[in-house]
């Protein structure tokens, strides 16, 4: 490349760059818009509503009253320390952006327009970031790939639509940034970038749990590092410039506060450090002293350090300075482990271990782009490759565990795909060569591109004479398959996102008789009585699936909802459903219960519902109170489960059956009737009657029903008698026919 | 209580309007007085034809007008209206305290002579059901309250009361006996009867010489299975645009809450859906809100939200467009949304012929919905930045006007001018009845506010560039 015409070469590139970046982050961004466009812009799904519920409680009050906040209407009657138990980095961030919006460009933006497009946003950035991490591994066209993977892969894509106002949605975004950043401090070595990547750890710290992951992924890498000879001052710098900074910051946060040098999950970045310092001063002595006293040195010091460090972790957890695992991080290792010892976790449906569908319904061909990725990585080795191919591994076997893991692996899916990918367009089409004598092609190719590989295949295929017919159809094939291919991944990405990842979950799409496109709001329908027709004071049960939507729509004090602290206090609730009227009143009451929500899908066939969820209350309540509730009472002899005329005792006695299941035969005039969800036929000889809860709404669709909690009897009789008495009343006048419609006189009575 | 304090109050409030004055019982008599009272809507909307005659030695032009009660079973009037009938002008009442009116006539009435006016009020929020919790399958029942006599501090000689608007009812005693006034004996004996031809009730007429002051409560329990519809709050904004897009953006937001008849027991699904009351015409749930659309408001654009997000149940038929709440609303079930659509600049905002820049904005006190009441409006009108506001003005008396800013989309210095007109106890009717604010905004506040913002633009870009040609780098 000629000076005189380089520059305009430059100008172009830069040009194309920014107009493919542009085309990248429109992409992302508008592919992630097509709930927006087709519902509204709106909060999806459960923990977005929390999260949301905070940033407006942010946005209201001062930020040190946002962190000292004590919620009161969540977790009746024990409340929550909101402040000190969330990660706030999401808050902030669109809390700032609101401030900055408003106060210094005078766009007054509505807050739940910036938390419903935030996720959109960022994406963009993500794409960006991606796109530098690549470029360190490779080059500005793998770099590019990889961005635009990024910004279409559907396995991020669950995580950031529009409207999922979740931490992931700025975590992976900053993922990428710290990773990108220890990448460049690790080459460079330089404490800059070092205390950049502690300045984006900590955000990632205050935006995220996951931060966990890099908290051990990055000594992970400089350990292999350490073990593979290849230390030098410039790691030493980068890694300590990074946990130093990086660890004091993220106490910062009141949530994680004294965890980083206490609980087992850190430790291996403080082992790490330990190591380097150890290592560091062994390369000291190694340049001072003979290497025959070194060996002596090195193998003295190894076992020292091992069973100093073995032991002192022992000692400190056995002590109890050191929190031993979580139960979620022993579920990591053992898929079973939840199951039978946290059924909380296991009940969720993202913590249950990945089909193998999943994956590649959410990444595609990035799913067998990725080993061929890890594969050159290996090729190469260089020390950033090493983290691709550590990063790789982990998230892989993670992903496996836990279906919203693919979430970590899709990052490094991309990076890999898209390295695996250049390298072979940088093969392929190449074709100048072809056409070359064998030392021009050199000379071009080593101009053009610092890449071993494509010399050599430039070589070879340069060595041929004559029109290489054979070469070239061999180049052609190979690239339309892979343009086939890329083009195909984008419409599968389409049409995942479009089908899979864009619908709110709080409203359902539907079709009216016609034909014409309608929605199902049946949540909301609920949820907004309940806000307009209910004491500002009421205490309302229902399912913690449904804690956070409740709080942010309905905005009423519940009992239970998705931070799913308290064990104890959802096994009540799930008591409550599971247990039969007389048992489940004395919980109500104690726990001044107003209104019971109930999900129910039988008549619209929705499957979501909470007889569907509500063995996993069973098993709960199993867990605290293993002689009242048992779960085997719930299956048939069969051991089927059955809500028809075969159902147990236990479960047609069962608060939840009966609140399901109240007066669902009378919508066909008294006949048997079909649970669309579970095809079962409901007998209508059995009537379900309800003495201690009344009800009081039930929503269009009947999705959502709400019963109200009965006071107790003014006559001091219990409610189920009180109830009976009244049964046998009315069914005496039924009989008798005595009820003469008694209407006003049709004439003036004067 | 009130009206035992009256005349001691009447003479405290009225010392500030006219210097010395107490009520003369002796001033007048009613020769005729005509009541009738229409009760076919949510509220009550009563006609008083009285004639009456000069007994003093003096000419006289004022007459006081208590609102027929007198034993507080009206409020808040929501409207009070005196016309000279045969001349076919408006006669101005002065309010003296809430409930009690000064009728000033235009000129003095000669000692003897005879004049007839006829007065019509509207009052809200006193019908109640009765009983006020009913199954689904029941009829409503509404209650009205009323004087069977005429409340007036004057004799009265030829005296008639007809309710309209019903189709079942029976009268209703209420146990309000001690309030019955003078006493039970002077009263004359007259009772209802319906008019078969006119299907209305009718006391009277009675030739018979009633005292000042005369109550007698009485009560009319009729059917009535229609929602008495309410809106406590109601808030309506105007937007004007500064540019010529041609449209004025509208944007209500309404409080809405029924006041007839709750449910005895919860809400259920079933039953509603087999008595088919959503269809139903005439049911005592408020199911829907019918906006009728004309040539003004054909409501372009139009959007339906509340507070957790927008609300799809809403159809555009050829003349209204309907609007179904979220869930039937049953007697104190609340309900609160927003609407909001867009019109065309020409049907609201005129320029002034003979001031430059001078503009004139009209905008309809309510929106076109029908039966039902409204106790707070506010209209917030809201001028474009750097307007200069010179007056606002309606056809009838605001409770308060208040003239603000309000920071909207890029106001980069003080940020529209928001003038806010307040009413109460507002009905349906009303939505014939008009705002107008004039303002100034010439086309130099037009560009002073394109020049910052492109002055704000611009700094912000070249700061950007500034910046960019400072070297960070540490690698030297």
């Amino acid at each position: 490349m000629t000076p005189s015409n380089g520059l305009h070469v430059e100008t172009v590139r830069v040009l194309l760059r920014v107009v493919i970046f542009l085309s990248i982050a429109g992409a992302a961004i508008s592919l992630r818009l097509f709930s927006v466009i087709r519902f509204e812009s709106i909060i999806h799904e459960f923990d977005p509503w929390f999260n949301y519920r905070a940033t407006k409680y942010l946005v209201l009050h001062s930020f040190y009253e946002f962190l000292n906040w004590f919620d009161e209407r969540t977790w009746y009657p024990l409340g929550r320390v909101t402040g000190g138990t969330l990660y706030p980095g999401l808050m902030v961030t669109s809390g700032a952006i609101w401030h900055v919006m408003r106060e210094w460009l005078r766009l007054p933006v509505d807050i739940r327009n910036i938390c419903v497009l935030l996720a959109p946003a960022f994406s963009g950035v993500t794409a960006v970031f991606t796109y530098l991490l690549t470029k360190e591994m490779k080059d500005g066209s793998a770099g590019l790939l990889a961005a635009l993977f990024m910004g279409i892969a559907p396995g991020y894509i669950s995580r950031s639509v529009a409207g999922s106002y979740d931490n992931e949605a700025i975590a992976i975004t900053l993922l990428m940034a710290t990773f990108y950043l220890w990448i460049k401090a690790m080459k460079v070595g330089s404490i800059f970038y070092g205390a950049l990547t502690a300045l984006s750890y900590f955000y990632m710290v205050s935006a995220w749990g996951g931060y966990v992951f890099i908290t051990n992924l990055i000594p992970l890498h400089v350990f292999v590092l350490l073990l593979m000879g290849r230390y030098s001052p410039r790691l030493y710098t980068a890694y300590t410039t990074w946990y130093a900074l990086g660890t004091l910051a993220s106490m910062q946060i009141p949530f994680v506060g004294f965890l980083p040098i206490r609980s087992n999950d850190h430790m291996a970045g403080l082992g790490v450090f330990g190591l380097i310092q150890l290592v560091a001063l062994g390369a000291y002595v190694r340049s001072n002293v003979p290497s025959a006293q070194f060996k002596s040195f090195f193998a003295v010091s190894i076992v020292l350090v091992v069973s100093l460090g073995v032991l002192g972790l022992f000692a400190l957890t056995a002590a109890g300075w050191i929190a031993p695992w979580t139960g979620r991080f022993y579920s990591l290792w053992d898929t079973n482990y939840a199951k039978i010892h946290i059924p909380i976790i296991a009940s969720v449906s993202e913590h249950q271990p990945t089909p193998w569908p999943a994956i590649f319904f959410d990444t595609n061909m990035l799913a067998w782009l990725f080993p061929v990725g890890l594969y050159y990585c290996f090729q190469e080795l260089r020390d950033e490759h090493l983290f691709i191919i550590i990063y790789g591994l982990f998230s892989a076997y993670f992903a496996g565990v836990m279906v919203r893991l693919i979430l970590t692996l899709t990052p490094v899916m991309c990076v890999a795909g898209a390295i695996a990918l250049s390298k072979l367009f940088d093969a392929y089409m190449d074709i100048t060569d072809l056409f070359k004598s064998s030392g021009s092609a050199q000379a071009s190719s080593a101009a053009d591109s610092s890449s071993e590989t494509e010399k050599k295949s430039s070589k070879r295929s340069s060595s041929k004479k004559g029109f290489p017919l054979f070469q070239l159809l061999t180049k052609a094939i190979v690239l339309s398959s892979f343009v086939y291919y890329l083009a195909y991944f984008v419409m599968h990405c389409t049409w995942v996102t479009s089908n899979a990842y864009s619908s709110p979950s709080v409203v359902l799409p539907s079709r009216n008789p016609d034909g014409s496109p309608a929605i199902i709001d049946d949540y909301r329908e609920a949820y907004y009585w309940l806000r307009m027709n209910t004491p500002e004071d009421a205490k309302v049960m229902a399912w913690w699936d449904y804690g956070y939507q409740i709080g942010g729509m309905a905005d009423r004090t519940t009992l239970v909802d998705n931070n799913t602290w308290n064990n104890t206090h959802i096994a009540t609730v799930g008591k409550a459903m599971a247990s039969s009227e007389e048992v489940s009143y004395e919980i109500l009451k104690q726990h001044d219960v107003d209104y019971v929500l109930v999900i129910f899908g039988g008549i619209l066939g929705y499957s979501g519902d909470d007889i569907n969820k509500f063995l996993w209350m069973v098993r709960i309540a199993e867990g605290i109170w293993p002689n009242e509730v048992r779960e085997r009472d719930f299956f048939t002899d069969k051991g089927e489960y059955k809500v028809d005329s075969e159902a147990t005792e236990a479960m047609r006695n069962s608060l939840m059956y009966k609140m399901s299941y109240y007066r669902f035969t009378d919508m066909h005039n008294g006949r048997e009737a079909v649970d669309r969800v579970r095809s079962q036929v409901i007998p209508s000889d059995r009537k379900i009657t309800l003495d201690t809860v009344e009800e009081a709404y039930t929503t269009q669709n009947w999705i959502v029903r709400i019963y109200k909690v009965k006071d107790l009897d003014n006559l001091g009789r219990d409610l189920q008698s009180a109830g009976k008495s009244e049964r046998q009343e009315s069914a005496a006048a039924l009989g008798k026919r005595t009820r003469n419609a008694k209407k006003p006189d049709l004439d003036l009575r004067v | 209580m009130r009206w035992s304090w009256l005349l001691a109050l009447v003479a405290l409030v009225t010392s500030t309007v006219a210097d010395s004055f107490t009520i003369d019982n002796s001033l007048w008599d009613n020769v005729r007085y005509y009541r009738n009272i229409d009760i076919a809507k949510s509220y009550v909307r009563e006609v008083s034809l009285v004639e009456v005659i000069n007994k003093s030695d003096q000419p006289q032009d004022l007459y006081i007008f208590p609102v027929n009660d007198g034993y507080d079973a009206i409020d808040t009037v929501s409207y009070f209206r005196v016309t000279d009938e045969e001349r076919g002008n408006d006669i101005h009442p002065i309010k003296i305290v809430e409930g009690v009116y000064g009728i000033k006539f235009q000129y003095p009435i000669a000692p003897g002579t005879k004049f007839s006016f006829k007065v019509v009020y509207v009052y809200t929020n006193t019908l109640e059901a009765v009983p006020a919790k009913i199954g689904l399958d029941e009829t409503q029942q509404v209650l009205l309250k009323f004087n069977k006599f005429c409340y007036s501090p004057y004799t009265t000689l030829e005296y008639s009361l007809t309710v309209s608007g019903f189709t079942k009812g029976l009268e209703y005693q209420l146990p309000l006996d001690h309030y019955i006034s003078p006493n039970v004996a002077s009263l004359p004996e007259v009772n209802g009867r319906i008019e078969d031809e006119s299907k209305v009730l009718t006391y009277g007429p009675v030739d018979a010489e009633i005292a000042p002051y005369t109550v007698k409560p009485l009560g009319l329990l009729y059917e009535h299975n229609k929602p008495l519809a309410r809106v406590y709050n109601l808030e309506r904004n105007f937007w004007i645009p500064a540019s010529d897009v041609g449209v004025v953006q509208t944007e209500d937001y309404y409080e809405l809450v029924n006041n007839g008849a709750g449910l005895s027991l919860g809400f259920s699904r079933v039953d509603w859906i087999k008595g088919r009351y959503e269809l139903a015409a005439e049911h005592f749930s408020l199911v829907r809100l019918l906006f009728p659309k004309d040539a003004e408001t054909p409501y372009n654009g139009y959007y339906f939200t509340d507070k957790v997000g927008m609300v799809s149940t809403h159809f555009d038929t050829k003349n209204d467009l309907m609007f179904l709440p979220r869930y039937p609303l049953f007697g104190d079930w609340k309900y609160n949304f927003t609407m909001g659509w867009s019109n065309l600049i020409e049907n609201s905002v005129r320029k002034v012929l003979n001031e430059s820049d001078v503009y004139i904005a009209r905008f309809p006190l309510l929106n076109t919905l029908d039966d039902i009441t409204y106790d707070n409006v506010s209209i917030n009108i809201y001028l474009p930045e750097n307007a200069e506001f010179l007056n606002a003005t309606s056809h009838l008396e605001e409770s308060s006007q208040v003239v603000g800013n309000e920071l909207s989309y890029l106001d980069v210095s003080d940020g529209h001018v928001k003038v806010t007109l307040k009413y109460e106890n507002l009905f349906d009717d009303m939505s014939k009845s008009y705002v107008y604010v004039k303002y100034r905004y010439s086309a130099q506040s037009y560009w002073a506010k394109v020049y910052k913002i492109a002055g704000f633009v611009f700094t912000g870009l070249m700061s950007f560039y500034a910046l960019g040609l400072v070297d960070l780098s540490i690698r030297k």
